[in-house]
This record gives structure tokens, sequence and C-alpha cells, in this order.
């Protein structure tokens, strides 16, 4: 185990094949399912994605010292934070008007 | 390491693709939890300790928590009415997704297929020393103004989910 992990350390583009597979995986929860807080998931997985793209760039590069990449995730998870809190209280809203969840059902702006 | 982040990476894809695809809402839900972990496994791979951390406390301690309340608040529990993925819409998106995630795909290793050379994502580096001392310095001296921003962008977040889900009081009325 030791040997193989000296002779193959994990390379940036593994981790960011990673990112486009998750970020792939969360578009179609978005894409593909009716249901509002399925879709919000999907939203999540997106936000991690990007998340590990910026620590994956932030651990592969030159600058030893560098903590761009981690304040930029750190301010990400902040702001997905929100947008869950705020998504969900729309999705509780706009339960109580259609009396449903599903995103066919909601085809009117005006309350 | 490697076979650290292959099956942590693996693990994440696998419930990932579970949490979309699961009819049951609630399962969707937990899949969730599961591959809000397997980031966080693959945060600690990349020596990103507090990050870790916080994407646990925070994606599994509250967001997750709050979809489940969401959950339990807008659905039956037996979350029968979730609706399944095989439609014209659906595979539509599908197809979309497959696209974009094929495209970046092909835009990050076609560099390296084609010249076989030492491109960018066949970079190894060692891993930089960052301390959670040294992210509280940065949070606080070069980085102040977007935590400040961010600070009031939360309280406004707070003050927008509680108006929106409050339930209005004539309105109530004339439900019942």
């Amino acid at each position: 185990m030791m040997v193989l992990a000296e002779i193959a350390p994990p390379t940036l583009g593994l981790y960011l094949g990673f990112g486009a597979l998750f970020f792939g995986v969360g578009l179609a929860g978005v894409l593909m399912r009716r249901n509002v807080i399925i879709i919000l998931i999907g939203v999540e997985m997106m936000m991690n994605a990007a998340n590990l793209n910026f620590l994956a760039f932030w651990h592969y590069n030159p600058n030893p010292s560098a903590v761009m990449g981690q304040m930029f995730a750190i301010f990400g998870i902040t702001i997905a934070g929100a947008e869950a809190a705020v998504g969900l209280a729309l999705v509780i809203a706009v339960y109580r008007h259609f009396r449903g969840v599903n995103v066919d059902q909601m085809n009117v702006l005006k309350g | 390491m490697l076979w650290f982040v292959l099956l942590f990476g693996l693990m994440t894809l696998v419930t990932g693709i579970c949490a979309i695809s699961v009819r049951n809402i609630v399962h969707c839900a937990l899949f969730a939890v599961v591959f809000f972990f397997g980031i966080a496994c693959l945060f600690f791979t990349l020596r990103a300790e507090f990050l870790a951390a916080v994407q646990i406390i925070v994606y599994i301690g509250a967001i997750a928590i709050l979809i489940l309340f969401a959950i339990m608040l807008t659905h039956d529990v037996t979350g029968e009415a979730a609706g399944g993925m095989i439609h014209v819409g659906g595979i539509t998106g599908g197809v979309v997704a497959v696209a974009v995630a094929g495209s970046i795909m092909v835009a990050l290793f076609r560099e390296s297929l084609i010249r076989n050379s030492q491109s960018l994502v066949e970079r190894t580096a060692a891993a930089p020393q960052v301390s959670v001392k040294t992210i509280g310095e940065a949070l606080m001296t070069p980085y102040v103004v977007p935590f400040e921003v961010v600070s009031i962008l939360l309280t406004a977040a707070l003050v927008g989910a509680i108006v929106l889900a409050l339930e209005q009081r004539p309105a109530k009325k004339e439900g019942s």
C-alpha cells in the first residue's frame, strides 16, 4: 500500500475529474427531477463540486503559503448555507400555496 | 493515498447518483448526507482539515437537517409523490447533464492525452501547510471586507427566510 502510494500519488486531474462528475450528477438532479427539494439537493451538489475544485487547485499550487483557495471554499460554503435556508423557506411558502412541491404545477407568478 | 482518493470519490459518486435517482425523498436526503460526508473525506485527502470539519458541520449538521425538516413540513413522510425521472424533460435533462460533464472531462484531459506531456492535470506537488491559525489571521486581515459582507448576507438570508416561511394571518383565516 505504501509502495503503491509512493509510485502513484493522486494528481490534480483526479480531483478535477471527480469534480466534473459530481457537477454532472448535481446537474442531472436539477434537470431530471420534478421535486423542488431534490432540485435543491442537486444545487448543493454542484456547489460542493465547485468547492472541491477550489481546494484541489489550492492543494496543487506552487506557493506553499497561499490561503486563497481555502478562503474561496469558506465563502462558497457560507453562501451555500444562505442559499439553502432561503430556498427551503421558498419551498415551504410555495407548498402552502400550491399544496405540492412539483415544479410542473408552479406556473403562475401571482400569489 | 491514491486508493483513498479513488475509494472516497467512487463512494461519493455512487451515493450522489442514488441521491438524485431514488424515488423515496427521505432516502434521497439520507443519500445526500453520505454524499456530503464523502466530499468532506476528499477535503481531508487534500490536507484541508478545517474545510473538511466545516463541511461536516455546515452540510450534514445544518443543511441536511434543514432539508429533512422541509421534507417533513411539505410531504407525507412516505414521500411517494416524488415523481420519477423517465419523462421527456427528464431524458433531455439527463442528456444535457452527461454532455456538460463529458465536455468538462474532454477539456481537462485532452491536452495530456494528445501530447502526452506534463500538463496541469498531472501535477503532483507537495501539500501547502496552512494551519487554522493562518486561516483565522487571513480572515481577519486581508479578507475582512468579504468576511463582513458575507455576515451581512447571512443576516439578510436569515430574515428573508423567516419572512418567506412565516404564515400570514389573513390568509390563514380565509383558508380555515
